[in-house]
């Protein structure tokens, strides 16, 4: 019995979506989940829908673990997001009306008045007009390729008395929300509205019918097929450039467009109607995303939240600090400069011979790099695993890798047919004629940016056993060893599933024997049928289970003598859940362990991943704390209940706890300091 | 002294590479890694290493430069075994290798390489001092199989037989053709094939029986939980399965993608050994090439009387050699001593290589064994029969240097320059006339075979050698003797050796 894993993820946008609903929230903070909603739902269709496309178009007919077939599910995939573009649709209503109260005027063009609609004509002309590239469509000039994810503008022309279609693409050259001097104070347009406002410039002596704006989702999957590491690049470079030409999965189009131009962009695309979905508001919303509010309305935006730095951080010897005992750092309410701390001192260190680090989705301008690519000037021994392949930063990583090399780094690019997706640095350095590795391992990327948005966790650590397992684990990436057998980091694909295994079924095997058993897993998705169906047996015996599942969840919990003993949350809130958790009772001496994984079948089976226990005590217990903290949460915490739906927790009594707001106001100072006041 | 230590040892299938730390008497394992490549396939198969695999070899080897830098090794040794021994072309490669990636790679002999192997044990067997008393150590690769034994703390014999799992599969496989019991009859082609050595086995009743061998260590993870001592009882059990009724233990075996008549020829092999000790136990350490090589560092750095120790197996091994041929003992123990007396006071004068007093040694050791089968000429019979012994430990080059040595004792050859010393470098030309000429004169000390002489001291200056003797008997011929030698010394040192009375 399993929930289908598409229309689970579709639950988790929905609660994205929700959070937009929530009042307590600054105006533009709930666009911007409106906008992620957005964001979320074109990568669902650029690789999940794909990726069912691709199915039913080879015939592919046989049901997933759910029941579901590719072709039914493609419908119910539709409905569902009909339902839910329909509900962004009223939340976009609500949010512009939300705008205008906030002293924000977001001017349509029904908005211009005539003073206005002068001022935009010589923006216009000057500015908008010579980058414009008007396309016509007629026997003579073929359907123009129309780039993924671009916003358009479809005219349907007059001419000689047919009606022909016109495109024009809205260039990316210049900012979509523009600001303006208009009748109040803080007056925006929208570059697509000017366009569209006076497109008949582009078509003189023709009459423009009608217009609208449009855009495409293509299957943005890359079919690379791994090649030796030298042609890699190259090969990747080539896939990202097809990708804008993949097949088209969703048409979104202006609300309640003209008949005719949605047809024949349908038949244009070959299309069926259940594809299009017809928006209210901004068409593209995640342009959001790149608007930064003038100072006047920075009301409007929640306070950026400022790390906190404890006091060992300000500690000037890392190593040190590492040495008196393993550290561990909870992002984003702990500063993640402490980890871009340790690769830079790492790289200025004399002391220090090598550094190697895995690198999954690198911040534009990341301080990591620099250090990294400095240490590699000054001579150290420094590799770099980049992943060529993490999804939609594919581009960025193979600059990267350009860069790195340039500087002298020895970038590698993992193993064959596997994802790396694990987030380890290993330090090798010469002390007192002896050699100590000190080892960062995290839940997240190394990325000082989303490290302020993402809920994450790391440990440093120089015990032995994690400085020997980091240099295997690097050897074995490196594709220059096939020692696979490590002593306290469990790597994916080798040992991960079969450990995830044991500890499911020791805790099984205590239930039986009648003693207490406990599981607590957080991860963003629960999907590996084989560990649900363990999960199942665990339940069956008696083993309580508390997952904290951010996003996709298959597991149906609550049904009498399969899943009674199986509760299931989601957080979604003002930081993305990405930690992952695992912890196990075990007969009294619980044990806690973090990882990059999640309990997908691609990280266990496909991907490089590490699992890593917790060996300090105290560290383990805040963490225990911190997942009690996660399951009490009943603000911003959905429970998943039999039916696949999702109830929101609330309570407005003294015991209202949210979670990512309790983590950033708590007062402490280390480890100990931080349990005793939970 | 940076105590980091590397080994890089390059086989028929693998490239390894391993780095340790070696602080308070402890090692510590930085780096263990092994790279699968099939060079031995290109050798056996076309007789040398091709243009694909040596380019892998270079991008392993590239990488494992990284890797010795990121500790900062500075000392390491990087070898090649079997397959780089056999290709026609791996002069080129090794060249090639120490252009392109700065490694050094030294192909080795397979002596050197049981030799390293084996000292590897001190490190990694918890009861090696228990085990050097008396231990059976079989070795089965896959061309032949390598027998040693240890007895009374030395190596005694170390024999090598044409039993390996490559070449003996096809003969099981083409007695499974006419025979279901085929591993019964195989056992036969062993006994007639190892008989020769069963007695002397037998009669030092062993205490420890020791495998060694990729083949071993894979059955040890395979079928005895990586356990590295295994009771008798266990490996009995299998052998039984094999005997009566394999299908089941063939099945396990080639699911887990094992050769079958390869696993068959090993036990079998094992068991044979394993039968003719009185050990409980059957041990598959886990020792390596590579641990050999560090252990030599180690010794050389920390530890001399070590290194000494185990320069002392390639002594005994000589000296038992020496005994077959009923040398006599108390005339070679004599050579030895005044030997080494004029090697100690000269190489502070002079030039001489690390292994050069080894090397001596082994000749006084060695150099009477042509006496046995013919008494005129008998250096150059010597000569013979030394230039075809291995000895575990020993370069074929130096095993030629001390035949060389030997056969010059009273040979004029040191002044004329025209000839050629067979199966040597020039470059070692000169360790062959100083050693002659060292042994020449311990040898003319020793002319009558009592002993006569008691060397006090030795003193070297510009122009002399002075000999400070002392003797209780007539010593003309000894004397007369002296005279004789009196040319080469000269020849090759170019200072004069004189006998002075206390």
């Amino acid at each position: 019995m399993y929930f289908n894993r598409e229309l689970s993820w579709l639950k988790f946008n929905e609660r994205v979506l929700l959070e937009a609903n929530d009042l307590t929230l600054p105006i533009l903070e709930r666009i911007k989940f409106n906008a992620i909603f957005s964001s979320n739902l074109d990568e669902f269709f650029m690789v999940r829908v794909a990726s069912i496309k691709d199915q039913m178009n080879i015939g592919y007919t046989k049901s997933d673990p759910s029941g579901m077939a590719p072709g039914p599910l493609f419908t119910s995939i539709n409905q569902k997001v009909s339902e839910l573009v329909e509900l962004q649709n009223k939340i976009s209503d609500e949010l512009m009306q939300g705008l205008k109260d906030n002293q924000f005027n977001l001017l349509r063009r029904n908005d211009y008045t005539k003073s206005i609609r002068e001022s935009l004509k010589q923006l216009f002309n000057t500015t908008i007009f010579p980058v414009l590239t008007p396309m016509a469509v007629d026997f003579s000039r073929p359907f123009p390729l129309i780039s993924n994810k671009r916003l358009y503008i479809a005219v349907k022309l007059l001419v000689h008395n047919i009606e022909r279609l016109a495109l024009v693409e809205v260039p990316s050259v210049l900012p979509r929300i523009m600001s303006i001097d208009g009748p109040s104070d803080h007056c925006y347009v929208l570059l697509e509205d000017i366009i569209e406002e006076f497109i008949a410039d582009l078509f003189i002596g023709n009459t423009i019918l009608t217009t609208c704006q449009f855009r495409i989702t293509r299957n943005g999957d890359l079919n690379v097929i791994q090649e030796d590491s030298d042609i890699l690049l190259n090969v990747i470079e080539e896939a990202i450039k097809l990708r804008k030409w993949g097949e088209a999965i969703r048409l979104e189009i202006s609300f309640r467009p003209d008949e005719w131009l949605k047809n024949t962009l349908i038949s244009a695309f070959h299309m069926e109607a259940s594809q299009v979905y017809e928006i209210k508001g901004l068409m593209d919303k995640t342009v959001w995303f790149k608007f930064k509010p003038p100072k006047a309305l920075q009301h409007l935006v929640k306070e950026p939240h400022v790390p906190r730095k404890l006091p060992f951080m300000s500690k000037k010897n890392i190593f040190k600090t590492i040495r008196e005992g393993d550290v561990f750092l909870q992002h984003p309410y702990e500063s993640f400069d402490f980890v871009v701390d340790f690769i830079k001192q790492a790289s200025k260190d004399p002391q220090v011979l090598a550094i190697k680090q895995t690198l999954y989705r690198v911040s534009g301008d990341s301080e990591i790099v620099k250090a990294l690519a400095d240490a590699a000037e000054k001579g150290k021994q420094v590799t770099v695993l980049l992943e060529l392949m993490a999804r939609f930063d594919e581009q960025n990583n193979i600059n990267w890798a350009k860069k790195l090399e340039q500087k002298g780094v020895h970038v590698i690019y993992g193993l064959y047919g596997l994802k790396t997706h694990s987030k380890i640095t290993l330090v090798v350095r010469k002390e007192k004629q002896r050699i100590r590795r000190y080892v960062h391992l995290g839940t997240g990327n190394y990325n000082d940016q989303t490290a302020k948005l993402y809920t994450d966790m790391g440990l440093f650590t120089c015990k032995e056993s994690f400085g020997a397992d980091a240099s295997i684990f690097f050897n074995l990436v490196s594709g220059f060893s096939n020692d696979i057998f490590t002593h306290s980091i469990i790597v994916a694909p080798y040992h991960l599933r079969k450990q995830f295994y044991m500890l499911i079924d020791r805790e099984t095997a205590y239930a039986k024997k009648g003693k207490p058993a406990k599981i607590i897993a957080k991860m963003n998705s629960l999907v590996d049928k084989e560990i649900v169906d363990r999960l199942y047996e665990a339940s069956k015996a008696g083993v309580k289970i508390k997952l904290i599942v951010r996003g996709i969840c298959v597991l149906v919990p609550g049904v009498e003598g399969l899943s009674e003993n199986i509760e299931v949350v989601s957080i979604v809130g003002e930081f993305l859940e990405h930690s992952r958790i695992f912890y196990f009772y075990n007969d009294h001496h619980s044990e806690v362990y973090l990882s990059s994984a999640d309990w997908m079948t691609r990280n266990l089976d496909r991907r490089v991943e590490l699992l890593f226990p917790i060996e300090d005590k105290i560290i383990a217990k805040r963490i225990e704390k911190i997942l009690d903290l996660y399951l009490k949460d009943n603000q911003k915490a959905w429970i998943l209940l039999p039916d696949g739906n999702y109830e929101k927790k609330t309570s407005k009594s003294k015991d209202a706890l949210k979670v990512h707001d309790f983590l950033k106001t708590l007062q402490y100072n280390d480890n100990e300091e931080f349990i005793k006041k939970l | 002294m940076k105590p980091i230590y590397a080994a890089i040892d390059i086989g028929a299938n693998s490239i390894k590479l391993k780095i340790i730390e070696y602080v308070s008497h402890k090692i510590t394992v930085l780096e263990d890694i092994s790279n699968d490549i099939l060079i031995g396939e290109d050798v056996y198969e076309c007789g040398f290493i091709q243009h694909q695999t040596v380019k892998e070899i270079l991008k392993i080897l590239s990488y494992f430069n990284k890797v010795l830098e990121s500790y900062g090794v500075e000392k390491y040794r990087a070898v090649g075994t079997s397959a780089m021994r056999e290709a026609n072309n791996s002069k080129m490669v090794v060249e090639m290798l120490k252009i392109k990636t700065g490694i050094d790679v030294e192909i080795i002999e397979d002596s050197i390489e049981k030799f390293l192997t084996y000292k590897s044990m001190r490190d990694y067997m918890p009861n090696y001092r228990d085990i050097r008393k008396s231990a059976l150590v079989v070795e089965i690769n896959s061309g032949s199989c390598d027998v040693s034994i240890y007895h009374r703390n030395h190596l005694v014999k170390n024999d090598e037989i044409k039993l390996g799992t490559k070449n003996l599969k096809n003969v099981m496989h083409e007695l499974e053709e006419r025979s279901v019991v085929y591993p019964k009859v195989f056992l036969e082609l062993l006994e007639t094939r190892t008989s020769h050595m069963w007695q002397n086995i037998q009669i030092k009743k062993i205490k420890h029986f020791i495998c060694l061998g990729g083949e071993a260590k894979l059955y040890k993870i395979l079928l005895f939980d990586n356990k590295s001592v295994i009771p008798k009882k266990e490996f009995k059990e299998i052998y039984q399965n094999l005997i009566n009724d394999h299908r089941a233990l063939r099945f396990d075996m080639e699911s887990r993608g094992f050769n079958w008549y390869e696993f068959v020829v090993s036990v079998l092999i094992y068991n044979m050994f394993f039968d003719l000790t009185s050990a409980e136990f059957l041990l598959i350490p886990d020792i390596s090439l590579r641990d050999g090589i560090i252990a030599n560092f180690i010794e050389r750095d920390y530890n001399l009387n070590r290194y000494n120790a185990f320069n002392q197996d390639i002594l005994t091994q000589a000296l038992n050699i020496s005994k077959r041929y009923k040398s006599s003992e108390a005339h070679l123990k004599a050579i030895e001593s005044y030997a080494l007396i004029l090697f100690n006071a000269l190489k502070k004068h002079f030039e001489f290589g690390e292994r050069d007093e080894l090397l001596l040694r082994l000749s006084a050791i060695l150099h009477e064994i042509g006496k046995y089968t013919r008494m005129k000429d008998y250096l150059v019979t010597s000569y013979d029969k030394i230039s075809n012994l291995s000895i575990l430990g020993v370069k074929e080059e130096e095993i030629r240097i001390v035949a060389h040595v030997c056969r010059l004792i009273s040979s004029s050859e040191h002044k004329d320059l025209d000839f050629e010393l067979e199966g040597i470098s020039e470059t070692n030309y000169s360790t062959v006339f100083k050693l002659s000429s060292i042994m020449s004169i311990a040898d003319a000390l020793d002319k009558g075979k009592k002993q006569k002489i008691r060397i006090d001291r030795v003193k070297v200056t510009e122009d002399y050698m002075s000999i400070y003797i002392r003797y209780k008997q007539d010593i003309t011929l000894e004397e007369l003797s002296f005279q004789f030698t009196l040319s080469n010394f000269i020849n090759t040192f170019g200072i004069i050796p004189e006998l002075k009375e206390k």
